[in-house]
């Protein structure tokens, strides 16, 4: 790891807009969540690789119960080009497993802060 | 050295006011160390699970004091749906070490009448990742139709695919007392009750509900009821749902460990008790446990497979579907339930011949499993 933290580019959890993944200097796995070593291999030298934003949804839910008791909320797993699975928000009543789409950062609504919304691209 | 299931003991489960945390898991407890037919004061450990509703630093010590007992070993545990399950593992360590001879091992909450819905779906939904996932709204079944959607569409399902795990569930619990869900339903039903989080419908969820399970374990078998804990194993693989590798989540390599503990595998099985937060964690859990194909859950089910008379006899109190979830109590009902069929004390729901159970639960996300093998007899 070198004292390199792999968030070393602030990602959107920091007000960023971007995804911020971590290549295995190793074994060259790419990762999404922080974490010091390696899942598939052990290793702590990680390298941050910003993501382009794009993917396949293989995931659609929207939340009828929310937290906050609001109207429907619309969440998605997307895989991305790079390889990792991302959860993001989304807007589109018409998305569907399978359909490729493309990130936008947008303010959360909640106070400060930005999160990953996903729409299928053109 | 062997480890035996003693004492097993299954409140009802429900909405069921006037008790709180404390008083489920003593009556869960009383109802334990009278099945081993032990005084208590021959119990010489406690392992307690957590209550979302009584949140306690030290809740082994909390409950011991509250039962009167002073065991030389005491702790809590807190590993979500798998905890139950976890426990009854670490009271094996305990008297295969010989640390223990007893060991109580107890959890109960009134989760459904000592908080709101809101507070409950709440604090459920912090198993999501703190800053990449909780901040996006989701729930725990919000995590959970993010699988069931993956599902339907991997194998090119439809929605009402899973439908019929609930339905057997609720089948079985019909034959339950003390089981919280008793009408029998139908897959449409399942498909017309209200959208939780789609596709999940309401019927594809567990409620949520008061209760308490206990269970001793024992050096010696106190009676000829007494049931062998054969093999045990776990895996902890993911925190996350965004870090869960689809198809190895975990549950397959926690029952290897355990079957290869116990000398046996899954074809050995007559009764089996398998966690069932929702239809889709049955389903993946069953087909990842090798019982049956990818995709085949819900078709399995409609045919019968899970019944008490079908190839995998399964989770015949009606599961966390149907008899209700009370927190870790809720995944130690599949294990007390196990034990009585193999003590062929099951009467309206008894499986026939049977001789080995497994039982299997996971916590969090698909996050936490621990899967036991038991087996009938003192031996």
């Amino acid at each position: 790891m070198n004292g390199l933290p792999v968030d070393v580019a602030t990602d959107w959890t920091r007000g960023g807009p971007r995804f911020v993944l971590a290549v295995c200097d190793e074994c060259s796995n790419t990762s999404y969540l922080p974490a010091e070593h390696c899942s598939r291999c052990g290793a702590r030298g990680r390298t941050p690789r910003v993501a382009v934003g794009t993917g396949t949804c293989v995931a659609v839910t929207w939340v009828h119960v929310t937290v906050d008791g609001g109207d429907p909320a619309g969440l998605v797993l997307v895989e991305l080009d790079e390889g990792p699975v991302v959860m993001g928000r989304t807007a589109e009543r018409e998305l569907r497993p399978g359909d490729g789409v493309g990130v936008a950062f947008e303010p959360s609504g909640a106070g400060r802060g930005l999160v990953p919304v996903f729409s299928r691209k053109a | 050295m062997s480890a035996f299931v003693t004492g097993v003991g299954l409140t009802p489960f429900g909405r069921l006011p006037g008790r709180d945390s404390l008083d489920w898991q003593c009556a869960a407890a009383h109802l334990a160390v009278d099945d081993a037919d032990l005084e208590v004061g021959e119990v010489d450990a406690v392992i307690t699970g957590y209550s979302t509703v009584a949140g306690h630093l030290m809740p082994a010590n909390l409950f011991a004091e509250r039962f009167g007992i002073r065991p030389a070993v005491a702790f809590g545990t807190s590993v979500g749906g798998a905890t139950g399950l976890a426990m009854v593992d670490q009271a094996r360590a305990l008297i295969e070490s010989g640390k223990a001879r007893h060991v109580l091992v107890v959890a109960g909450e009134d989760r459904a009448s000592g908080q709101t819905r809101a507070t409950s779906t709440k604090v459920l939904a912090q198993v999501g990742h703190p800053a990449y996932e909780v901040p996006l709204g989701g729930t725990v079944p919000g995590y959970y139709a993010l699988l069931a959607s993956r599902y339907l569409w991997s194998y090119g399902l439809a929605e009402d695919a899973l439908a019929p795990l609930p339905v057997q569930m609720r089948e079985h619990a019909g034959r339950k007392v003390g089981a919280q869900f008793q009408k029998p339903i139908t897959v449409l039903d399942v498909r017309t009750s209200r959208p939780v989080a789609e596709p999940l419908r309401l019927l594809d969820c567990c409620p949520v509900s008061d209760g308490g399970a206990a269970f001793v374990v024992s050096a010696r078998a106190t009676s000829d009821r007494a049931v062998r804990i054969a093999g045990t194993g776990q895996a902890h693989r993911h925190q996350h749902l965004t870090a869960m590798e689809p198809g190895n989540t975990g549950a397959a390599v926690a029952a290897a460990r355990a079957f290869e503990e116990a000398d046996l595998d899954t074809s050995d099985v007559h009764v089996f008790g398998i966690y069932d937060s929702f239809s889709i964690t049955v389903a993946m859990l069953v087909e990842e446990l090798g019982l049956v194909p990818p995709g085949r859950a819900g078709s399995y089910a409609r045919a019968g497979a899970f019944a008490s008379d079908g190839r995998y006899p399964m989770n015949t109190h009606g599961g966390l579907l149907s008899y209700g979830h009370s927190g870790v109590a809720g995944g130690m009902a599949h294990l007390a339930e196990v034990v009585t069929q193999l003590r062929g004390e099951r009467g309206a729901g008894q499986v026939d011949h049977c001789r080995v159970g497994y039982v299997h639960a996971d916590g969090g996300v698909l996050s936490a499993h621990v899967g036991v093998v038991l087996v009938r007899g003192t031996a």
